[in-house]
């Protein structure tokens, strides 16, 4: 950037780009060269341009050695245009170990979700599994206790201890002399087994 | 008929077995059918406690969500 028309096109860059909007940044650079060059940065008019400037600005006119106004009343100075573009844009790895970042956030979450529903999953099974057996070995129990009444309610439980109940051929039991005829077959239940009879000769008293 | 059902019928001949005035007669009639009823019950829970314990089985052996970890 040299001669007298600089200032001019500088200014009217700067709030082109200013009105213009979509820029993130604004780089003021000067690629080198003599002295003198330096004093179009040291412009009042250009420092006002850079101070009312909407967007963020860097300055990046001059080497180490060389401070201008545009270097003070921009928001951040650069030594060259490179540094200053250095700057502005991300570091690539930084930029890859962000997205890493934010990856495994992202599976951390979903392993997390699947987990959860994986737990929830076997707590259903499991009480699933607990009320079928709980249901069988209550059935089994109500079995049990009522088998042990019955049993213990046996009217062949006498036949133990030396009874026999007569049975005509249809099952009935005979509790009567009046129920047997002569030659009349039956059965007799006894402890250990059954024995067919025949009446012989029925005596009612 | 149901397990359910043959025991609640179990219930009912033990009830009327319980009473004193039952016939000897009736008394056998009731051991036999509270004597088979049991038999039928005993049977099906055995199978289906069979039936329980091979889902359960199953159930523990294929309770695998695929990891999404890798």
């Amino acid at each position: 950037m040299q001669g007298d028309t600089a200032v001019t096109e500088l200014c009217a860059a700067i709030e082109r780009v200013g009105r213009w909007r979509a820029a993130d940044v604004v780089i003021v650079g000067r690629g080198g060269g003599s002295r003198e060059d330096l004093w179009a940065f040291n412009n009042e008019r250009l420092a006002r341009t850079i101070a009312a400037c909407p967007l963020p600005t860097i300055s990046a006119v001059g080497h180490e050695v060389d401070i201008t106004i545009c270097d003070l009343v921009a928001d951040a100075r650069a030594a060259t245009p490179s540094a200053a573009a250095e700057t502005v844009v991300r570091d690539d790895a930084e930029l890859r170990a962000e997205l890493r970042g934010v990856g495994a956030r992202l599976r951390r979450g979903l392993t997390k979700r699947v987990d959860n529903a994986k737990a929830e999953l076997q707590w259903q099974a499991s009480a699933l599994r607990n009320r079928l057996t709980l249901k069988a070995e209550r059935g089994r129990a109500r079995m049990e206790r009522l088998g042990g009444k019955l049993h213990a309610l046996s009217p062949l439980a006498t036949l133990s201890r030396g009874y026999a109940v007569a049975r005509g051929m249809d099952g009935h039991a005979l509790t009567s002399a009046g129920d047997f005829q002569v030659e009349m077959p039956f059965n007799l239940l006894l402890r250990d087994g059954t024995v067919h009879a025949r009446t012989m000769k029925p005596e009612r008293e | 008929m149901s397990f359910e059902q043959r025991l609640k019928r179990l219930e009912q001949i033990v009830s009327e077995l319980e009473s004193e005035q039952v016939p000897l007669d009736r008394a056998l009639a009731l051991f036999e059918e509270g004597v088979a009823c049991l038999r039928t019950a005993a049977e099906e829970l055995g199978k289906v406690e069979a039936k329980v314990q091979r889902l359960v089985e199953r159930a523990d052996g294929s309770f695998e969500v695929t990891d999404l970890r890798e």
